[in-house]
């Protein structure tokens, strides 16, 4: 699994969000919210002359933190619908190699859930998240 | 011209270029089982849809054409010179009969009988002519599917580029004439990405245009009567879906009136009116599609399903017979059953339910059965939606703006209304003469409740009955690119779909039967006028419609006339009735009356006779014989034109027709010619496709009275509507003797004290307003 991988920060941990198609580094304008919702749908913005579903990634995946007021995410294709998975600060391409995760890899299960691989860059462990699986979270309730 | 007439000519036309060629080559190598198969198939397909189109001379040709390649085929004649110049001629002839087809000419017919014969072994040979014909008619072309597909995908990217140039300048602080630019580059934009959009996209509607040709076809053939009723959608989805529908549709219609409907005897026994039911309707249901087929017949026979399948040795009876009701209907999707022993020229051996299955299958969508044995089968399609362009009404609640289908909104009323609580505490709103449930759509999606109490009901029907959603106001109507929600959003049950408007700012589809779910409304009684869900088993009208008289007229044809205007039931025999002069009349107890009669009498021995009178004058009707007494529904389906029927009304899960005996009785005074038959004419001086005359043409019409669209009318029109735009521009001195004028404004608020103008969805105001003009004296009638 080696290439270049779209890096952003969620919750004070590197990712790249793998979706097995193209995914882009974008910047939302508004949000027009989608009442009755789950929490972590935040509504729909315009993103290439469509309406894209906005996530807000870590509460998606189950962690305690939002990342409800950034603007920067990454833009993925699911199963033929378009969504906009927010992360703290704007993606950056890097390459990287990436890795299987094992099955004893030490991560809460959160993660766990939702990472496929990960990858060493500079000291850092990257972990590469699969979209549809943050996506599933979703639709069980919080 | 037929989109499917065209269809079949550009097809053929397309297929016959190459088919000379393939008729040559074979010649030199008549061993060529290909392509001998090839032009075999040709000349089948034309045959096939000749037959469906009802040109019955290309059928002729392409018959013997395929009688001779059969023959051929099966080696039972030789492909010699003789036999290929005739078929050559033969489809040389098929060509010029299309292209005269589609320039709208005829041709002598003596040439063909000819071109028949040479197909006979030993005849003279033929020497085939070319022949041209001019090409006219709309000039189309065909184009393949990915290349579409690639213009839209470059139209996505037009438009990420476009942002990002627009991104780039506000950080730059470009100057007028930079923004003006980019105004007009973005504009351009919008408009290539609709008309490629439109591209891929077609009416739901056109699945129908063979239908009723089918119907007709095979009702004939089969000797049995069957009435007809599509419901179609004006919603536009991807060509592809339909195309996928057709033949399913073509099945399934052929199924219902070959095995569903019974002849007319064993329906006469059965208590049901000589001509069978059948309905089509499509419509877009959320993020589907969703195709009916639904008829009054016979239902599927469980029973006999289970005899052939054991019969045929493929399942085995213990089991079959332990089905339940419904996976025993879902037997007939078994391949090669077929419940008829001799093969019908319609429905042949048992092909059909197991092929649309798996065509549904294809394309991701389910079918579902509802059989009733004795009653009918309704067959429901559900399809996925990739994009449809759907037309909606824009609502506001609160800061957000929703889009509702247009053709579930069923009115718009503005105005306080008085509110009360059904039984288990659910609001209930009084709209006219009907009480349905109340449904806020801010307290519904969660939104802050809104300052004043709102003011404007979207009465909106939904499977299982109508309700009113209050909302803010009504905004606008716009025909929306709809994309359906990602699942996170389907999942509030909320919401059929996303869209982008004209404004940029994302808005959501709402689905109103989710709506109405998640605010706990049940639907207990009939539904109303839309083609709903009637729930099975369910009793019939409420108690609280007024008693009416249901009888068998004269055509065999159960008609319902309300009780209060029956004055008494007699008996008369058929030769009382006289027709003098056009005019009826019966002799009832030594005295003349005048008569109606829907069929000729004939050699009725006896006949039933409903005296009705409106307490000024008297009515014979003329019918075969009473059958019961009933409450009508609450709610009637208006007809279209003033007439004997007034509407139909919905009695046991049938449509029946309601007498106007208003309309029968206005029939007996003096015609005078000044007096227009139907209500006092209004004018709407409005484009008939726009949303005036879609909305408030049909208000209009089922409250009685009769509608112009345009500038003007034959007839001077007792009241003219017009938008205030419209109004501006007619200046003052155009108006003096001229019809009065009723304004319509386009915002719920009035623009100051002295406005007179009616806000155009608020139909009770107009409604009055044109009853005040239509009564006051010196108005025309």
């Amino acid at each position: 699994m080696n290439g270049l991988y779209l890096v952003a920060r969620i919750a004070d941990q590197a990712v790249a969000i793998a979706s097995g198609g193209t995914s882009s580094a974008v910047e939302l304008g508004e949000i027009t919210p989608v009442p009755r919702a789950p929490r972590a749908v935040l509504g729909l913005a315009a993103l290439r002359s469509w309406a894209v579903t906005v996530i807000d990634t870590p509460l998606a995946i189950g962690l305690s933190h939002s990342s409800a007021r950034s603007n920067h995410g990454v833009a993925v294709r699911v199963e033929g619908h378009d969504y906009a998975l927010l992360a703290d600060g704007s993606p950056k391409v890097v390459a990287l190699e990436a890795q299987p995760l094992g099955a004893g890899a030490d991560l809460p299960s959160a993660w766990r859930r939702v990472a496929s691989a990960a990858a060493m860059r500079e000291g850092t462990r990257i972990l590469v998240l699969d979209a549809a699986a943050i996506l599933d979270g979703i639709t069980q309730p919080a | 011209m037929d989109d499917l007439l065209r269809e079949f000519i550009a097809e053929t036309r397309e297929t016959l270029e190459a088919l000379s060629g393939e008729i040559v080559a074979w010649e030199a190598t008549p061993g060529d089982r290909a392509r001998l198969d090839a032009i075999f198939r040709f000349v089948h397909t034309v045959k096939g849809s000749c037959g469906f189109l009802g040109l019955p001379r290309l059928q002729r040709l392409s018959h013997a054409a395929e009688d001779v390649l059969a023959d051929v085929r099966a080696g039972t004649r030789t492909p010699d010179r003789a036999l290929v110049n005739a078929v050559l001629a033969l489809v040389d002839r098929i060509g010029v009969l299309v292209e005269a087809l589609d320039a709208g000419t005829i041709l002598p017919e003596t040439d063909e009988d000819g071109l028949i014969a040479a197909l006979a072994p030993g005849a003279p040979e033929v020497v085939p002519l070319p022949q041209a014909s001019p090409r006219r008619g709309p000039r189309t072309v065909r184009l393949g599917v990915d290349l579409l597909d690639r213009m839209m995908a470059g139209m996505s990217d037009m438009v990420l580029a476009r942002n990002e140039l627009a991104r780039l300048l506000r950080q730059g602080n470009a100057g007028p004439g930079v923004e003006a630019a980019l105004a007009r580059l973005s504009l351009s934009i919008a408009e290539m990405r609709d008309a490629v959009t439109r591209t891929r996209m077609q009416k739901i509607e056109t699945l129908f245009a063979g239908v009723p040709r089918l119907v007709r076809d095979t009702a004939a053939e089969l000797g049995k009567s069957v009435t007809l009723t599509l419901e179609g959608s004006d919603v536009e989805v991807d060509r592809d879906m339909v195309e996928v529908m057709r033949d399913p549709l073509v099945h399934m219609v052929r199924n219902a009136i070959d095995h569903g409907i019974e002849n007319a005897a064993e329906r006469r026994a059965a208590g049901k009116p000589e001509a069978g039911q059948l309905t089509i309707a499509a419509r877009q249901a959320g993020n589907q599609i969703v195709l009916e087929v639904c008829d009054d017949g016979r239902g599927i026979d469980v029973d006999r399903l289970v005899e052939k399948l054991a019969a045929s040795g493929t399942r085995c009876e213990a089991q079959l017979r332990k089905l339940d009701a419904a996976a025993g209907a879902d037997l007939i999707f078994e391949p090669g059953l077929s419940v008829r022993d001799v093969a019908t020229p319609i429905s042949g051996r048992g092909v059909g339910m197991d092929v649309v299955r798996s065509a549904v299958d294809r394309i991701g969508g389910r079918i579902e059965l509802d059989n009733r044995p004795g009653c009918g089968l309704r067959i429901q399609i559900h399809a996925p939606l990739t994009l449809s362009i759907i037309p909606a009404i824009l609502v506001a609640v609160g800061e957000q703006c929703f889009a509702v289908p247009r053709q579930i909104v069923e009115e718009i009323v503005v105005g306080p209304r008085a509110r009360v609580q059904d039984d288990d505490g659910l609001d209930m709103v009084q709209v006219r003469t009907r009480r349905m449930p109340l449904v806020a759509l801010a307290s519904v999606l969660d939104l802050p409740p809104p300052r004043a109490e709102p003011q404007t009901l979207v009465v909106v029907s939904a499977p299982g009955g109508c309700f009113a959603l209050a909302v803010d106001g009504v905004l606008d109507q716009q025909e929306l690119v709809v994309k359906p929600a990602s699942p996170p959003v389907m999942a509030t049950g909320l919401y059929a779909g996303t869209t982008l408007p004209d404004s940029g700012k994302p808005m959501l589809l709402l689905d109103c039967a989710g709506i109405a779910s998640a605010a706990g409304v049940r639907f207990a009684r009939v539904p109303g006028p839309r083609l709903g869900d009637p729930d099975p088993g369910e009793e019939n009208a409420r108690e609280d419609g007024p008693p009416a008289l249901v009888f068998v007229d004269l055509d065999g044809v159960r008609r319902v006339v309300p009780l209060a205007a029956v004055d008494r039931i007699q008996q008369a025999r058929g030769n009382a009735i006289d027709d003098t002069q056009g005019r009826l009349r019966l002799l009832l107890d030594g005295k003349w009356l005048a008569a109606e009669a829907v069929a000729p009498v004939g050699d009725c021995g006896e006949l039933t006779v409903l005296r009705l009178t409106n307490g000024r004058q008297e009515l014979a009707y003329a019918a075969r014989h009473a059958v019961d007494i009933v409450h009508l529904p609450g709610t009637m389906e208006a007809a279209g034109t003033a007439g004997r029927i007034a509407g139909t009304v919905l009695l046991n899960k049938q449509r029946v027709e309601l007498i106007d005996v208003e309309w029968l009785l206005g029939r007996l005074e003096p015609a005078t010619p000044s007096r227009p038959r139907g209500g006092p004419l209004c004018l709407l001086a409005a484009p008939a496709y726009g949303p005036l005359a879609a909305f408030v043409g049909p208000l209009l019409e089922q409250h009685g009275y009769r509608v112009a669209l345009g500038r003007a009318s034959w007839e001077r029109p007792a009241v003219v509507l017009m938008t205030e735009a419209a109004a501006h521009a007619a200046t003052a001195s155009d108006r003096r003797g001229e019809p009065p004028v009723i304004r319509l404004r386009n915002l719920p608020e009035p623009a100051g004290p002295g406005d007179t103008s009616i806000y155009r969805y608020d139909s009770d105001a107009l409604l009055a307003a044109i009853a005040n003009y239509t009564r006051a004296p010196g108005a025309l009638q």
